[in-house]
């Protein structure tokens, strides 16, 4: 056979196999935004309705219209405090430290590095109940300062961070000194503007993360109004079980920011894994 | 000539620098490790709030499953194993073959790309409220599609077994595979083209470019992939504790879950859930170990 015309035929095979599992993958998603557009009788109907019209709202009034039991905004608010108060003091913290383990010589540089990061080892499921007992030691139950601060423990961030930082010639460092710049001038200055992607991409990972904790947050955080989005699906399933137009339109309200952040955004996470120095070393 | 404490040259400088993660690593990662060792020796229940030290008494009493929870901490713990069994090899394997296919695609790649790293951007609470309801009983999707195609009757499959956990297998795929899948793409990419080259001249197929190129140049990804993927699947939660509430029986219910209940659900028996978290992670770091062992050894 021609080579040309069986490439063809392999590249529409390709395609069509590609095509037919992006389909089955984002269907999920499809169902979960449909179902939440029919009427409740509608979505336990068989024949099932494939294109819900004319789309019915009622299900996100129920919710909405609701704040007393269901505070759906409230958990909005407290989800995007906690997770741009982590992403931005994550960042500050990771470049504070990755500056000095690139930058700076001092006794002990090596060994307290590679002491922090066998620390990435260590499986979470031990930190649950002391650092539940020291959260609440400090008042912080049902407080979302229990959502924030833990995680800035992460050295991750530092990792990344420096590795990102040591690409960056020393030369400039040293020209900026000669001028007579200072550490955090050339900090400021040099460091961070030449590493927004690494910046862009830790402060995402660091944001979807605390957005969609899950565990933690479900221990922490107990009382209707404190809760963050994932937790509050909780009292949504706990109400609403038995009427999946009203729980898929919960599900959805909740996926919503982080879906339209994701498909935006996402490049900067696969850099990041690219330059974390997992990718293939 | 003295150095200065503080200011740009300052010996204290660069510890200034560290000073503020230090903090937060000091009190939320390092103290907790021991911590966390000295709450497992004791009776420590916040219900009655009572706390006495009884040494090893929560860790033998798991060995010797003195009582009903450990007795469940070994089936969890053998469930949990069971899950790590069934989703692994679909993790590691429907990940290489998607980063295969996106990789082969010339036009499109990163609309493929980002249709299955997709579901990875949703929290877990969703993720089980979809696929519940794709797996419901009476009206889910999936017996509806299985009777008009089939004529296959309504499957129970959250209340029933092997159901329970095909359904929590093809969730938890659906919604991380797409990591594994990014992380094979990078590996893919990061192949020198010359390789391949070269073997076409020596006459290579298609398959013999595969199996003597492609794979051992994804080994090192693979390791990695294949450590993370068996600590997050030693780690599963939220579905069962959403989709199939630890059930049928017991049968769904993880370690992790197990763990919860235990010390924060109904018991609130901190002592001895603190136990169970350390031995689950001595077992998770061997299993960790012997991964990469094997992984080095056969090389």
């Amino acid at each position: 056979m021609d080579y040309k015309f069986r490439k063809s035929i392999l590249n529409i095979g390709l395609y069509l196999i590609l095509t037919l599992l992006a389909i089955i993958w984002f269907f999920p998603i499809y169902w979960m935004f449909i179902t939440s557009l029919k009427p409740e009788h509608e979505t336990i109907a068989w024949p099932v309705k494939w294109i819900p019209f004319p789309p019915v709202w009622e299900n996100y009034w129920k919710i909405l219209r609701n704040p007393i039991d269901t505070p759906v905004f409230l958990w909005f608010r407290n989800s995007f405090i906690a997770a741009f108060s982590y992403s931005i003091l994550g960042l500050i913290v990771s470049t504070l430290a990755a500056y000095a383990f690139s930058r700076m010589k001092f006794p002990g540089r090596d060994k307290y590095f590679w002491f922090l990061v066998s620390f990435m080892t260590i499986p979470g499921i031990i930190y649950l109940i002391p650092n539940y007992l020291t959260i609440d030691s400090f008042g912080w139950v049902d407080d979302l300062k229990a959502i924030i601060f833990p995680g800035l423990a992460s050295v991750w961030g530092i990792f990344m961070l420096r590795q990102y930082f040591l690409t960056i010639p020393y030369e400039l460092d040293e020209a900026a000194k000669i001028d007579g710049a200072g550490r955090l001038y050339i900090l400021f200055k040099i460091i961070i503007p030449l590493s927004k992607p690494a910046f862009l991409t830790l402060g995402f990972m660091n944001f979807l993360s605390n957005w969609n904790d899950y565990l933690w947050a479900l221990i922490c955080l107990s009382s209707p109004e404190k809760r963050t989005l994932p937790v509050g699906m909780l009292t949504l399933q706990g109400r609403y079980i038995h009427f999946y137009g009203t729980m898929m339109a919960g599900a959805f309200l909740t996926a919503l920011p982080a879906l339209i952040l994701f498909v935006f955004l996402q490049r900067y996470y696969i850099r990041g894994i690219t330059l974390s120095g997992f990718g293939g070393k | 000539m003295k150095r200065k404490l503080f200011g740009d040259e300052g010996l204290l400088t660069p510890y200034l620098y560290l000073l503020p993660h230090a903090i937060f690593f000091s009190i939320f990662a390092f103290y907790p490790v021991f911590k966390g060792i000295w709450i497992s020796l004791h009776k420590w229940d916040v219900l009655s709030g009572e706390r006495t030290f009884v040494g090893f008494k929560n860790y033998l009493d798991l060995f010797f499953v003195r009582n009903v929870p450990a007795q469940y901490y070994w089936q969890a713990l053998w469930n949990t194993l069971q899950f790590v069994f069934y989703s692994v090899p679909f993790l590691v394997g429907i990940a290489l073959i998607l980063a295969l296919l996106v990789s082969s695609a010339k036009k499109g790649k990163g609309l493929f790309r980002t249709t299955f790293f997709l579901p990875t951007a949703m929290t877990v609470s969703v993720v089980a409220v979809i696929w519940r309801w794709i797996f419901n009983y009476e009206s889910g999707l999936l017996n509806y599609i299985l009777y008009s195609l089939f004529k296959i009757k309504n499957i129970p499959w959250l209340t029933q077994q092997p159901g329970a956990w095909i359904s929590i297998v093809i969730a938890t795929v659906w919604w991380t595979v797409g990591w594994n899948m990014v992380y094979f793409i990078i590996g893919l990419q990061n192949i020198p083209e010359e390789l391949y080259e070269s073997a076409k001249i020596d006459g290579a197929g298609w398959w013999q470019a595969f199996r003597y190129i492609t794979l051992p140049s994804l080994k090192p990804i693979a390791l990695f992939i294949f450590v993370t993927t068996i600590i997050a699947s030693f780690n599963l939660f939220g579905q069962p504790q959403l989709m199939t509430e630890g059930g049928p029986g017991r049968s769904t219910v993880t370690v992790m879950l197990h763990i919860y209940n235990e010390g924060f659900g109904t018991n609130l028996r901190m002592g001895s859930a603190s136990a169970m978290a350390y031995l689950t992670a001595l077992i998770m770091i061997i299993i960790t170990f012997l991964q990469v062992r094997f992984f080095t050894h056969s090389e």
